[in-house]
Parts: C-alpha cells; structure tokens; sequence
C-alpha cells in the first residue's frame, strides 16, 4: 500500500509539473560515461568529451526526434521539415541539417557552426549587419559578443564567446553553457543560463516542453517581446535585453534598431515607423490592427489564432502560452523568427519558408508564411 | 457552342482592362533587410518600404520607375510588369505599340535631358519633379501656374509651390485590389495612384479604367478611360481634371480671375481659358461635333493622342475601353491636350503645337488641336 501511495504520489507530482522544464531528465547513462570505456573499447569515438558526455554539443544533439528527453538539432538524414515545420520532426529552431558540411552543405541554410559546417563562403566569419558598439550580451556588462571584433576573427560556435547560447566571455562552449542542462529551470528568469529561455543567456520566455515537436495554437513556445512603438527610440541602448529579438540583435544589430540605420519614417518626430526601411521587429502589430495585420495569420488559421509557422511574441508572460492573440496590446509582437528558424531550414537565408515563392497578387497563399501578417498582399 | 460563347464573353470583358496591382515575386521589389552574402542589396538603400529598385537613383519611386534603355514597360521574373515614366534613351513618342512606346502619363525624359542644360526653357518639357536628381525647379515658375489661392499654407509648397517628389500627386497603393469591376476608385488604390498623399479624400481620389500595359499598346478601343465632372467650378468630384485643378485651379473650368484676383464672370465663350470638363458640344453645327472627323457627318472614333473624359454616370458603368465618342456627353479635360509627366514638347503638350498646329494646314495627325477643332485645320 505504502508503495501505491507513493507510485500515485509521484505521478501527481510529474503531473503537476509546469510545462517548459528543459531541466534535463532521464537516466544519466543516456548523456554520461564516466571513463569513456566500456569492455575494453570507447564508448562514443573522438572522445572523451567535456563534462563526460558522450559527445560535444552536436554529438549529443544529432538524431531525429519523435519523443524523448534530448532535443536534436541536426539530423543524420532529411529531416521531415512538413509544410513551414510544424508537422514534421523539425524543432523550433530548426535543423542544422541543410547547412551540415554532412548534410546539404548549404550556406544559406543554416548557421555556420564550425562543428557541423564550413565558413560561409558568401559571408564570411562576420554576420551581416554586425553592429560591434552596441548590444552587449544580455547581463554581462557590457562585454560584446566576438569581444567586440569589428571583423570577427573566428567561427560561429555553438555557445561562448562566438556562439548563441550561454554566456559570452569564454571562448569554450563548455565553460560558457556549464550548469545549464541540470539547472532547476522552474523559473524562467534570465539571471543564469540555465534560467535562460533555451540557454540563451538573459532571454526570457517559456519553453514548449518539447521544444515545439508538431507544435499547435495552444502547444508551443512563448516569446518574450517588446513593442518599441510605445516610445518610438530607435535607440539600441534602450533595447531590452530579455527580448528573444535581442538575442538576435547581439549579432544582427544594424537589422533591429540604431539610430541612423532605421530612419525611415516620414513623420519628423520619430526615428522609426512605416515607411519602413528594414523589416521591423519588437513592434507590435496590435498598433496596425485596423490594416491586414488584424487578420493574423491570414489564410492559414482562423483570425487571431495564434499560428505557430509565424510565431509572434508578448511582453506578458504571465498569461502563459497565448493561443489567441491581437486580443490584447503587446500580444503580437514581430519577431526575428516570425520569419527565420535560427538553426536552419530547408530555405534560403534559414527563412521558414522559400520566399521566392512568395507571389503577389496570385491569388493564392501557397507556402508563403508572409502572408500570414501581410494578409492582403497574395 | 456554348462554351465558345462563354469563353468569348469571359475573354471580352477582360480585353482592354486589367488589374494594375502588382504582382509576382515579392522578392522582384522587396529586400527585407538590404543584405544578401554579406554585402547590400542596393548601395544606397536601405529604402522605404524595404524596397530594392531597379536603378540607383536617389528616391524610391524615381529608382523603380525608371530604366536606362528606352523600354517603357520593365519586366521581372514571374510577371512582375513595371511601368516606366523616366527613361535615360529617347522613348518613342507618340507610341507606336513597341516596347519604347511612350505610356499614357508621358515621360520625364525630355526634361531630365534638358535639365542642367541652361536657358530658359530647360523645364518646359515636363513637371519639374525634384525628386528625380538632377531635376532643378523650374527656372520660370515659383509655384504652381494657376495655383488656388487656398493652397497658399506652409504646408502646401511642397505640392503647390513645386512638385518636391512622386508623392506631390500621388497616393502609391500598389497592392490595393484593383479587382473586379475595371472602374477603378478608392478600394483599387485610385485610378493611377491619383490622391493627394498630404489631405487625401474620397472625392479628391481620381476614378477611372486603367489600360492594362499603360497605353504602351494604343488604340481606338485599347486606352484609359477618364472620368469626366459633374460640375465645371473645380470642386472635387473624382474627375481627372478637378484633380489637376488642385494645384491649376485657376486654368480649370468656369473659373475666370483676373490678373487682380477678381472672380469677373463665368468662363464661357468667347473663353478666356481653354475649357476643360465641359462636354463637347452636341450639335452638328458646330465643329467639335465632328471629333476626330473633320468633313464628315458625325463624330469619329476615340482618338488617343487627343482623348475625352467620359460622363461620371457612364464611366461606372463601363465594362471597358470604348471608341465611340458622344457628343454632349463626353468631355474635354486637361490631358486632353497634356501629358503630365512629359514630352518632347514645351508646356508638355501631346503634340507639336508650335511648328505643327497652322490654321488651313494639316489634319489631326499633324496636330491634335484639330482632332475638336475639325474646322481650323486644312
């Protein structure tokens, strides 16, 4: 009887269990070998691997997901992207599948990340529009990812000092990511990486349980956003950094916000507002309800809906995962990636659909995501 | 047969009218962060509207609009059509139907090839619109020949004092849907565009049917319709003239003011202005009667180079481009006799008044004047 009380009682608790823990879980023997040996012979090849794992961050990470405690970034094979990669078994932010020197090879795919791909022969090193005075890594006073280099001397890295994830004063992902996977995420606040939305280091947001696997309207990643329209600076010192678009911008400056780059508004007391002359992002489409943007997602779902393809963002956490939103201001915020998965996608410029594809005045929607917020132009 | 006579049926209504709304790849127009492989899409971009020109001039519209051979229509990868009103070689004029045929407004070429050049008539060729570089203002004129003296505010110079850019006359709505009935009106973004961008109003917007390649094909039944008034003192009723009168106030109508700023007396015969948007008189006696045929026993067919406005009631009604002339009923208007963009000739008139328009010489070919004034010519 004591052990049947004890079964339901953790089965209450695994109930109760607030969605978004990233926490990993499961056996440890799944992630770990303490000596790398096993009957005589190593257990994972190349190794032995930091924290003893039984690879680096894209060995743990490769596979193709159907379920299960560890979420993986790139395949070994195609990936079942689906149509705009939520009915697939791509994750939310995308597979480094079409980029992978393994894979499709494709520069413009994927972020090049030096474990899993060649250096951009397009590009380069440097990311386009890299800003280095402005949008230091959230919550590390001040230090600029790439320390800062106007030309960046090395290859994107998964975390670290070039990379995305963790925090960005060393060079080693290791070091920059430890603490993360076990870290008791049940508050997603920023103030550690681990109690960071996906280990990006001061971003907040909630995370989809599993990481968007088929997500829904109701199942899905929240974005935290900020509607800069409510002040009109375009000034990247006053961008906050919680923002997921932040995290961008840490690389992608010149394409979020600075003064000068972004004037393009025909009203003389602003800085920013249409006529837009980059696409913008951090503004809320509530304040452009009454144009086309008021029947997001257009064709693809009824109006309102939250359609996860497109995703949008809010500076309001506490109402959970949205699933409707333009219910109220600050719920539909424009994001980096309404449009682009940050890993990679079958597209061109790791958009979440093709572009070229996208045909005015056609009549018809097809696989252009664009129309979901741009609702009257197909 | 009854499919034959359907598909007949369905293909007249279509001939003659189709939609302007711009269609095809989005990425034809559209770079959504001016960057592509690391460097700029448009060395002088980013623009307003995420726009990627097809020319490097300085404003966005001019950029689009404009072409460095003589070709009046540019055409983009699936189907994107753009009209040229600013060609760097010599357009045909008047158009033969090529693809260097002169469109319907006219073309800024003579005047940019005369601008800068020095004298005194380097800007009688066409408005002078100082949004196209090089384009000084005009050497003769302070303001607007003709100006209403209500458009004498600080804020109406740009308009009304000179024509600063494309937006002076203006309202651009490129994805408005121009669909279904071919009378174009404010739901299609008005017939060209045509509304004030500064105080725009549902009876200042201009209604008409747009030829579908812009007049670069021209004929007796292949052409714009116009919609004439429904009064002759200049207050705005969506005809193309009360929108020229908004900036040429006094050169319109019934509207006589002496040189004092007297209103003296209705504008009637003898006229003191050439009228505009008063109906070809209906009666054989005299010569208007027998427009566009000199010597014979009615009216002739619609003849492009000198084109009447129709009646407002019949305008709606109109499935499409007619040739047939009413006397009484259809009006002449101010493009009547001008092109506003442009041509080879001073006051951009539509033909060569100066050499070409001798009394007792020549026949409608030779000068449009004689397409109404039947009698004046040879």
């Amino acid at each position: 009887m004591r052990y049947l009380t004890f079964l339901l009682a953790f089965l209450v608790i695994g109930a109760l269990a607030p969605q978004g823990w990233s926490r990993v879980q499961g056996p440890c023997v799944d992630c770990h070998t303490m000596h790398n040996s096993q009957n005589g012979a190593t257990v994972v090849s190349g190794g032995p691997y930091r924290a003893l794992t039984k690879g680096d961050c894209v060995g743990c990470h490769t596979g193709t997901y159907s379920g299960g405690n560890i979420p993986y970034i790139l395949s070994e094979s195609t990936p079942n992207y689906g149509t705009f990669g939520i009915s697939g078994d791509t994750l939310a932010g995308g597979n480094f599948y079409w980029v992978a020197s393994t894979g499709g090879n494709d520069p413009t795919k994927g972020h090049n990340v030096v474990y899993l791909a060649d250096e951009d022969t397009n590009i380069g090193k440097t990311p386009p529009g890299w800003d280095n005075a402005n949008f230091p890594a959230a919550g590390e006073s001040g230090q600029l990812v790439a320390g800062g280099e106007a030309s960046w001397s090395k290859q994107l890295t998964c975390a670290g000092k070039y990379g995305c994830h963790g925090k960005h004063e060393d060079e080693d992902d290791f070091r920059s990511i430890s603490g993360a996977h076990h870290a008791d995420d049940s508050t997603i606040d920023g103030s550690t990486v681990g109690k960071s939305f996906r280990f990006l280091y001061g971003v907040i947001g909630i995370e989809d349980s599993d990481w968007e696997y088929q997500p829904t309207s109701s199942e899905h990643n929240q974005y935290y956003a900020v509607d800069r329209a409510d002040s009109f600076i375009d000034n990247p010192a006053n961008a906050d950094p919680k923002s997921i678009n932040y995290l961008c911008a840490e690389c992608h400056g010149q394409f979020h916000s600075g003064v000068g780059n972004t004037a393009g508004a025909d009203d003389e007391d602003s800085t920013v507002g249409s006529p837009w002359i980059r696409h913008p992002s951090d503004f809320d489409m509530n304040n452009v309800k009454t144009k086309e943007y008021g029947a997001y997602p257009g064709p693809f779902a009824a109006a309102g809906t939250y359609w996860p393809a497109a995703p949008v963002g809010t500076d309001d956490l506490s109402a959970g995962v949205r699933s409707q939103v333009l219910q109220t201001d600050d719920d539909a915020i424009v994001l980096c990636i309404s449009c682009h998965r940050a890993h990679g996608s079958p597209y061109a410029d790791l958009l979440r659909w093709d572009y070229g594809e996208c045909q005015a005045s056609s009549g018809s929607a097809g696989n252009c995501g664009c129309y979901a917020c741009h609702t009257t132009k197909y | 047969m009854r499919w034959i006579t359907g598909f007949l049926l369905i293909s007249a209504f279509f001939v003659g009218a189709a939609w302007a709304r711009v269609s095809g790849p989005c990425v034809n127009c559209h770079t959504m962060h001016n960057s592509q492989n690391g460097e700029p899409v448009d060395e002088n971009g980013p623009r307003i509207y995420l726009l990627d020109p097809v020319s490097t001039f300085t404003d966005a519209c001019v950029a689009c609009h404009s072409d460095e051979s003589a070709n009046t229509i540019v055409e983009e990868s699936g189907g994107t059509r753009i009209p040229i009103v600013l060609n760097l070689q010599e357009p045909t004029y008047p158009s033969d139907g090529s693809s260097t045929g002169t469109l319907a407004g006219g073309n800024f070429y003579w005047l940019y090839a005369n601008a800068g050049v020095g004298g005194e008539n380097q800007s009688v060729y066409g408005h002078n619109v100082l949004a196209i570089d090089g384009v000084p203002p005009d050497e003769n004129l302070s303001e607007a020949p003709g100006k209403p003296s209500i458009a004498s505010g600080p804020n109406c110079a740009g308009c009304h004092d000179r024509v600063e850019r494309c937006e002076s006359c203006h309202l651009p709505a490129h994805h408005a849907p121009d669909t279904g009935s071919p009378v174009v009106g404010k739901e299609g973004g008005w017939y060209r565009f045509l509304n004030s961008s500064s105080h725009p109003s549902d009876e200042t917007g201009v209604i008409g049917i747009e030829d579908d390649d812009w007049e670069q094909t021209i004929s007796a039944s292949d052409h714009n319709e116009y919609m004439g008034c429904n009064n002759a003192y200049g207050n705005d009723d969506n005809s193309m003239s009360n929108y020229c009168a908004g900036c040429h106030y006094k050169f319109h109508g019934l509207n006589y003011v002496d040189t004092d700023g007297n209103a003296i007396a209705d504008n009637h015969s003898p006229w003191f202005r050439h009228p505009a948007h008063l109906p070809l008189p209906d009666d054989p006696n005299k010569e208007y009667y027998y427009y566009n045929n000199p010597g014979g026993t009615g009216p002739g067919l619609y003849n492009p180079i000198a084109p009447v406005a129709r009646d407002p009631d019949a305008l709606l009604s109109m499935t499409g481009p007619s040739s047939i002339v009413t006397p009484g009923q259809d009006q002449v208007m101010c493009l009547s006799c001008h092109r506003p963009h442009g041509t080879p000739y001073p006051d951009m008139l539509r033909w060569n008044y100066l050499d070409n328009c001798v009394a007792g010489q020549g026949t409608p070919s030779d000068c449009g004047c004689f397409v109404c004034h039947t009698t004046k010519g040879e």
